[in-house]
């Protein structure tokens, strides 16, 4: 009997210890940059992002979850900046200040693999899925728009600090997003710090 | 709870700092430059400036009283970027009279009147302004709002906007096909929402320079 009971605590034990991470949250404040043509467009950094991300163990070290986001990114140029237009044949320039805008919606699935359990967890992944842009471009009393749906891959570290005992704390994150060409669109490169909160449960 | 009390945090933290508060109206001004390569390919030596400047009218009664006010600005700055591009022996003013108003900034530039013959000159330059009454009409639906026991719309109402634009014309023409057959080489449009006087004059001002700086092809 005391062995049986001894061995009851045990798989208890083991079961509860595999089941003592199920699964992530985190909500993070993003602060991004755009690299390449994307810096080119908008070279400010912008404070304005928002992430919420889910994740599920499916063992001690490795996650599968989804990823959402919404980055706005602004800037505004000098009066002299010029485009080269071309309307019905005709060649030109046109000058003047532009308030240039960016809108990143990110909708990835993502796999994240954790070095360690307990503790401080710094951990790496990434995500794949898709992210539909918006960019706006407003000159004198005229506004150009245009939006697309391209595929999206977004590398990341980061680290999950817990604070006290809980099972909540700060969660720190450096990502690459990748989205490819899309309709009127360029590809765009960004790379983001999100600060937030984790949970793990 | 921990959640959605984050949640709110960050998304207030976004509401609150999104971008595009205040513009001033010189954010607003444009200069557009259109050109026909061809016609640069030798680019003109020599050019005669009109000196006038015509107010172009639309048949919707929606144009403003132009009364010259920012002629001088128009036709010297012109006149000093022509004579920066070709020199001062290589640029007329057109005058109907021989003492031309309002008064040119450079006196060394030859004036010719209708009395005098037609210079062999490559292009002719000619200003004018567009100035026009723009009227937006809208309509605005507000938010509905919680009232003590159900949700009170308010109804939506008619927004009407209005703002005076002007818009100064440069037209560079190659009269290097004859005199008969001028050819639009390069266009010029300075376009700006109305402001005091003084801040007309020295907009008009910049958005001249600004349309030559940007054309380099011109000589």
């Amino acid at each position: 009997m005391k062995k049986l009971y001894i061995t009851i605590l045990l798989v208890i034990g083991l079961l509860s210890q595999s089941n003592a991470q199920s699964t992530y949250w985190s909500v993070n404040w993003d602060l991004t940059s755009g690299l390449g043509d994307t810096n080119d467009f908008i070279g400010n950094i912008s404070l304005r992002g928002l992430s919420v991300e889910g994740r599920y163990f499916i063992n001690e070290k490795l996650t599968v979850g989804g990823f959402l986001a919404w980055k706005t990114m602004y800037e505004e140029t000098d009066k002299d900046n010029e485009i080269d237009i071309e309307i019905d044949g005709n060649t030109g320039t046109i000058s003047g200040t532009q308030r240039r805008y960016l809108n990143i919606y990110p909708i990835l699935v993502n796999s994240h693999y954790y070095f360690k359990s307990g503790g401080v967890t710094p951990y790496a992944g990434i995500g794949i899925g898709g992210a539909y842009i918006e960019q706006q471009i407003d000159i004198g009393l005229r506004s150009i728009y245009s939006d697309s749906f391209g595929f999206s891959a977004q590398p990341e570290v980061g680290v999950f600090i817990p604070v006290g005992i809980s099972s909540t704390g700060i969660n720190l994150a450096l990502r690459y997003l990748y989205t490819s060409q899309a309709g009127e669109l360029n590809s765009l490169s960004t790379v983001t710090l999100a600060v937030g909160f984790g949970f793990l449960n | 709870m921990k959640k959605i009390f984050s949640l709110l945090f960050v998304t207030f933290f976004l509401f609150s700092c999104y971008p595009g508060g205040d513009v001033s109206v010189s954010d607003l001004d444009t200069v557009t430059t259109f050109y026909e390569s061809s016609s640069f390919n030798p680019a003109p030596n020599s050019v005669i400036i009109y000196w006038n400047v015509s107010q172009i009218l639309g048949d919707d009664g929606n144009d403003l009283p132009y009364d010259e006010e920012v002629d001088d600005e128009i036709l010297n700055t012109t006149l000093n970027k022509l004579v920066a591009l070709y020199g001062e022996s290589n640029v007329y003013i057109y005058s109907s009279s021989e003492t031309p108003s309002p008064a040119p900034s450079n006196p060394n530039v030859t004036i010719i009147t209708p009395n005098d013959a037609v210079p062999n000159v490559d292009a002719s330059l000619i200003p004018s302004i567009i100035l026009r009454e723009n009227t937006n009409v809208s309509i605005i639906y507000p938010p509905c709002l919680p009232d003590w026991w159900y949700w009170y719309c308010y109804p939506p109402y008619v927004d009407i906007s209005s703002y005076s634009s002007g818009t100064v014309v440069l037209q560079l023409m190659d009269l290097r096909q004859g005199l008969d057959n001028p050819e639009t080489a390069w266009t010029a449009y300075i376009k700006a929402v109305l402001s005091s006087q003084s801040s007309n004059s020295s907009r008009t001002v910049s958005g001249i320079n600004q349309a030559f700086n940007q054309s380099p092809y011109l000589n």
